[in-house]
């Protein structure tokens, strides 16, 4: 017995960097909805970026350890506590036997991430132990995490350091008004002449019904020229699909590989983190970018990264 | 070849490109082209993921590594060394037992009625065809089978189910298929398999694949519960 779950929090998943490579059999990616935050957990821990964490969604879990351990919490500033008493995100914590951690909400973000010093124990599924909840795969039982869950960790080869705990500067994103920059879809022109120009004037909100496979918006309704229902086409995460009824869907890193309705716009790499911190009734507005430009952005993202 | 050209190449994303044909179509079947091809564009390296859907293909590749112009120019070179014949396809026929009831097939009374047809000439039609794999996606392992026959052809369920069990056969318009996890799904489900579509134990988990027929076995409740593999 390693760590014990005493609350679940909202939803409270086991994820890695996720699956690749078998999205031609209807595989989804899944892994962390916020990657570079996941990794972030791991790098300060010096552990492999692709190591399990716990992924927390709006409210956190309370966990008591068995063990000793260093860990770190990221993303989503869900009020961090050992035994009650506050702790720092982003920042190598020691804890002991016995010791309580408890997460409460968050007000700005969505997702969380703990990561340990021991690897956390996990099912493997082609290569990922990520939970994908509506096939139940990965995780423990592919399941959210519940009360009374054991998870079980294993002592890991490299060294935990805590030089990272220094300067480390961390650009805050998290906020409830993003700017999300996007790229034209392959189905852009199926919008009215009308509706691209209000598409970039106005203000979406996250629907309550939005989860990993997709956040659903609220807003000035996307019409449509070609209502045509379409073959089966590729989609990807951060495809924004509209539908109909004009309420566009932004697909999440748990999302089907295939679907019906337009691919208007597609959220830019360098922005894609950001639709796994989005929370409901968060703010949108998008920005539409050349593709060159949106790599170029990549780009610099990726070169600046420290990890 | 002449169906695939550089015009035929768009871009999806700032790491994904897009294949179609730019001409009316030489072959008969689409979808089966497509599949041949991205099975036969996945056996290079270069790609991070490599998905056929009935008109198009997405190949992900890793833009910090190889150009936009030099992945499509990989695509073309490795599209010239594939030769696809229409007929000389070798199938796997794949029977899979169903459980055909009002127990599992939670929409057949339904559509007994809209469509003026008794359980007996449901299953009838539903199993009398060898379907061919038309496309996978949507969820893991999920086949998309055709075509379905015309007496049967429905639209998709206005509100998709959130937790199906897993081997619940269901259709829509002119395709049917098994959801072998369970889960969400807008499909009318006329039936469930106790078949294991999926053994983790193998290096490809999944047990339908492309290039394979699917014929569908009646069976009944003893059958259902007794099944064993």
């Amino acid at each position: 017995m390693s760590i014990e779950i005493i609350s679940s929090g909202l939803q409270t998943t086991i994820q890695d960097l996720g699956r690749k490579g078998w999205r031609h059999m209807g595989v989804p990616e899944s892994g962390g909805a916020d990657k570079p935050s996941l990794k972030l957990a791991n790098f300060l821990l010096n552990k492999a970026l692709n190591s399990p964490v716990l992924e927390c969604t709006l409210t956190g879990p309370s966990l008591k350890f068995f063990r000793s351990y260093s860990l770190v919490i990221t993303g989503a500033d869900m009020n961090p506590k050992i035994n009650n008493k506050e702790i720092k995100m982003n920042k190598v914590i020691d804890v002991k036997p016995n010791d309580i951690l408890s997460l409460d909400n968050c007000s700005k973000g969505c997702r969380a991430y703990i990561a340990l010093s021991e690897d956390i124990l996990a099912e493997d599924f082609l290569g990922s132990v990520s939970t994908y909840l509506p096939a139940k795969l990965g995780g423990i039982n592919g399941l959210a995490l519940t009360e009374g869950t054991l998870i079980e960790t294993k002592s890991c080869e490299s060294e935990v350091f805590s030089l990272t705990n220094k300067d480390f500067k961390l650009n805050n994103p998290f906020q409830n008004e993003w700017k999300l920059r996007v790229i034209e879809g392959p189905e852009y022109d199926f919008v009215k002449n009308a509706s691209k120009e209000k598409i970039f004037s106005s203000i979406f909100s996250v629907s309550n019904d939005s989860n990993r496979m997709g956040n659903r918006l609220i807003g000035e309704g996307i019409e449509l020229s070609n209502h045509d229902q379409m073959v089966s086409c590729p989609m990807s995460i951060g495809t924004i699909q509209c539908p109909k009824n004009g309420s566009p869907i932004i697909l999440g890193c748990d999302s089907q590989t295939l679907g019906g309705y337009p691919r208007v716009l597609q959220i830019a790499a360098v922005d894609l983190h950001l639709i796994g911190q989005l929370r409901p009734n968060d703010n949108i507005f998008f920005e539409k970018i050349s593709i060159d430009h949106a790599r170029e952005e990549f780009k610099k993202q990726n070169s600046l990264s420290a990890f | 070849m002449k169906s695939v050209d550089l015009s035929s190449i768009s871009e999806f994303s700032e790491n994904i490109l897009l294949i179609k044909l730019n001409q009316e179509s030489p072959y008969s079947n689409n979808s089966s082209f497509f599949l041949a091809l991205s099975a036969f564009l996945r056996e290079e390296s270069h790609w991070i993921e490599v998905v056929a859907a009935e008109e198009s293909i997405a190949v992900k590749y890793n833009d910090i590594k190889i150009s936009t112009s030099k992945a499509k120019d990989l695509i073309l070179s490795t599209i010239k060394g594939f030769n696809y014949k229409e007929e000389s396809k070798t199938e796997i026929l794949l029977h899979v037992p169903v459980y055909y009831s009002d127990e599992f097939g939670l929409d057949i009374e339904k559509i007994t009625k809209t469509q003026s047809v008794t359980y007996e000439e449901l299953i009838n039609l539903h199993s009398n065809i060898k379907y061919e794999v038309k496309m996978i996606g949507f969820n893991p392992g999920f086949a998309y089978l055709g075509d379905l026959h015309e007496k049967l052809r429905i639209p998709r369920l206005s509100k998709p189910r959130i937790n199906l069990l897993p081997g619940s056969v269901g259709i829509a318009e002119n395709r049917t298929g098994i959801y072998p996890f369970g889960g969400p799904g807008g499909w009318s489900i006329i039936g469930r398999t106790p078949m294991k579509l999926f053994d983790n134990n193998n290096k490809n988990p999944f047990v339908i694949n492309p290039g394979m027929r699917v014929k569908f076995d009646p069976i009944n409740k003893k059958e259902f519960e007794s099944f064993n593999y």
